[in-house]
């Protein structure tokens, strides 16, 4: 087709010869976004550092030169030596062991927080956003009344009025079915934690979930859509999904390093993870009495704990970049 | 030309073929409260018109005057409230969801807004490619080059097909969006005022792609817009609309040489035209603003603004008549006269 009457000069083909263009599928949304993660330092950093937490904490058993219990009371307060290459805390327990358990013991609470928040955000947002009317009403005033409250505090809060509940159900649930991880107190308070920060934890994703399905169902490119003959399925795949999981991604990643965050920051008040379990929070708590005199105590939970928010938040940030096709060039 | 009234006469040459089309809106509430009923906006109130194959058809008329809710119903992206859609001899009211979805390869829109037609996160050639992946119509292995035509007709450049739709302006957007209603090898195509949202410097561009394209794609038009020019440049049939009803139609040049109706007088007075012109039209300006659809007037919607206004206007409305042969009014003035005859 002769198209030269009809191609101003200002779009007609300037970059590549003609002939020269590649003949392949047209990036996807998905490679592109790899594409540009890949690209970005800080995100591929923290992409790094959560990947060895995760092997770390799979393998920590292995890792381990200790038993993260074993108490060794000729060892107690000992410095960082080749033996204890993070010391020992004022039980003779090896730090780096029980810092490598602590790094599970995080990493189990965040990824149940923020699954299930992301899980329970999704559905009550999409289900508040096409219900609409009163429900929707009711639905946002739920949300907005959660987030009115500190976060802490009620997540303290949630933590210490649930526990008894929580541990009674395990009982009875153990009276049942005869389980021994339900009369587990490490267990039952890893429960309480996940469940007191996802009571809190769900409302991000609702929100977003339900601001992005009212906003993309009034567009015009949705109509577009159904004019080429899509069918809804594929509008929700294709067009809904892509625009709403690239904002989700990114919040569930930040969500995931607030969850760690806040499993620590419980634990520290004493409402979190109990003894004998292995957290971060519960760690510093325990060597703030010997801050002065054996800052490693301290030192070596607290600076992990950082680094992985820290990588976290980095991944957030690059995700949130490659995500957003605006970002690019960038 | 645009054939009257019967459907059944020379089907295999109208493509499309619309019989007393309504499509009603709910309205706000009659009453205080949420739950007082509601009332009626009549967007499109009982249209009937016909596009012969390879023809393209005019709609002006007035904002909110109903002529994007004809294109809509017209695709059935608003179901109507009633009469009958033919398309290619088929009522598209009675297909069953599956049969409509297969149809729409065949009759496509492009919309008047190119920045929100397109998905922000879908890459132009995904956007293009669509419909052809929708309905399967290429393999994979072609798809590439099919697309990289696609866009070489539309005078975009094949390269650009990873990029996203904000890194383009208006007038390649709005390629873009030509470009996916072709995909599909369309018979039909609705444009919702495709250059309205663009600088005037584009739309000279586009309108000329458009009429390159129908004519070397052999294409049916339903051309809607406010643009006279555009209208008169593109359109072999003009349709002229006022709230929801079609007042005037005939065949372009004997249109805007002799029209008719009141209001199509004062549309193309309306035109801003050289001083140097020929023909300084006798402007007759119109005065007040377009009634309200949910409370349209007595008699003639036009009564109210209408510099030749009879008695009789207020209290009957006219029918869509021939008053010459190709060329129908919806007036008194000329009905009478036909009458009379």
């Amino acid at each position: 087709m002769d198209t030269s009457t009809i191609v101003p000069a200002d779009i007609s083909p300037g970059g590549a010869p003609a002939g020269a263009r590649r003949a392949k599928r047209s990036r996807s949304f998905w490679d592109d976004a790899w594409y540009k993660f890949r690209h970005n330092w800080a995100g591929m950093a923290g992409l790094t550092v959560f990947v060895l937490l995760c092997l770390a904490a799979i393998f920590a058993k292995q890792i381990a030169p200790y038993d993260y219990l074993e108490q060794d009371w000729t060892a107690i307060l000992q410095p960082p030596s080749a033996a204890h290459i993070m010391g020992t805390d004022d039980l003779g327990r090896d730090i780096f062991s029980r810092v490598l358990m602590g790094g599970r013991t995080a990493l189990m609470v965040a990824m149940a927080i923020s699954l299930t928040g992301a899980i329970v955000g999704l559905l009550v947002g999409a289900f508040s956003a096409f219900a609409g009317g009163k429900v929707d009403a009711l639905v946002v005033w739920v949300i907005d009344g959660v987030m009115t409250f500190p976060a802490i505090w009620l997540a303290a809060f949630v933590s210490v009025a649930t526990a008894p509940a929580l541990k009674n159900l395990a009982g009875s649930l153990y009276n049942a079915t005869g389980w021994e991880f339900l009369r587990n107190e490490v267990m039952i308070s890893y429960a309480v934690v996940v469940f007191a920060i996802g009571m809190i934890n769900w409302t991000w994703p609702a929100r977003l979930v339900r601001s992005q399905v009212l906003s993309l169902r009034e567009r015009e490119f949705i109509e577009a859509t159904l004019a080429l003959g899509a069918r809804p399925r594929w509008i929700i795949m294709k067009h809904l999904v892509p625009n709403v999981l690239g904002s989700m991604i990114v919040l569930v990643t930040l969500s995931f390093g607030n969850a760690m965050l806040f499993e620590s920051s419980l634990s520290y008040l004493g409402i979190g993870i109990r003894p004998p379990g292995a957290s971060w929070g519960a760690m510093i708590f325990q060597g703030m009495s010997k801050v002065r005199t054996h800052p490693y105590l301290v030192l070596a939970p607290g600076i992990t704990l950082a680094v992985v928010v820290l990588a976290l938040q980095f991944m957030g940030d690059a995700l949130n970049d490659a995500l957003n096709p605006k970002s690019r060039n960038k | 030309m645009i054939t009257p009234g019967n459907p059944a006469s020379g089907l295999d040459d109208v493509i499309v073929s619309v019989r007393g089309l309504k499509t009603y809106y709910p309205g706000p509430h009659k009453g205080f409260w949420p739950w007082s009923g509601r009332l009626t906006v009549k967007a499109v109130d009982d249209v009937s018109l016909d596009i012969r194959r390879g023809q393209t058809l005019g709609l002006v008329g007035e904002s909110g005057c109903g002529k994007t809710t004809v294109g809509r119903s017209l695709l059935q992206l608003v179901r109507p409230t009633a009469g009958e859609v033919f398309f290619e001899g088929q009522d598209l009211r009675k297909l069953k969801d599956d049969e409509l979805y297969a149809l729409r390869k065949r009759m496509q829109i492009i919309f008047q807004d190119p920045y929100a037609s397109l998905d922000p996160r879908a890459t132009v050639g995904f956007t293009i490619s669509e419909g052809l992946l929708i309905h399967k119509l290429t393999s994979p292995a072609e798809l590439p080059d099919r697309v990289a035509d696609l866009m070489t007709t539309v005078g975009l450049n094949p390269a650009f097909e990873n990029r996203y739709p904000h890194e383009f302006s208006g007038g390649q957007r709005q390629r873009v969006g030509i470009a996916r209603a072709l995909a599909t090898n369309p018979t039909f195509i609705v444009g919702d005022e495709p250059i309205s949202a663009l600088d005037v410097s584009i739309q000279a561009q586009i309108i000329n792609l458009l009429r390159t394209l129908r004519d070397q794609l052999h294409l049916t038009m339903l051309f809607i817009s406010h643009d006279l020019r555009a209208v008169r440049y593109l359109s072999d049939d003009v349709a002229v609309m006022y709230l929801g009803k079609i007042v005037e139609m005939a065949g372009t040049d004997e249109l805007f040489a002799s029209p008719l109706h009141p209001y199509t007088q004062a549309l193309l007075g309306s035109t801003p035209k050289p001083s140097w012109s020929a023909d300084p039209a006798e402007a007759v300006m119109l005065t007040g603003d377009v009634p309200s659809p949910i409370n349209p007037p007595q008699g003639c919607y036009f009564s109210t603004r209408c510099p030749r206004v009879m008695a009789r206007c207020r209290e009957a409305q006219p029918a869509l008549v021939e008053a010459q042969p190709g060329h129908k009014v919806a007036c008194f003035l000329l009905s009478d006269a036909v009458n009379l005859v």
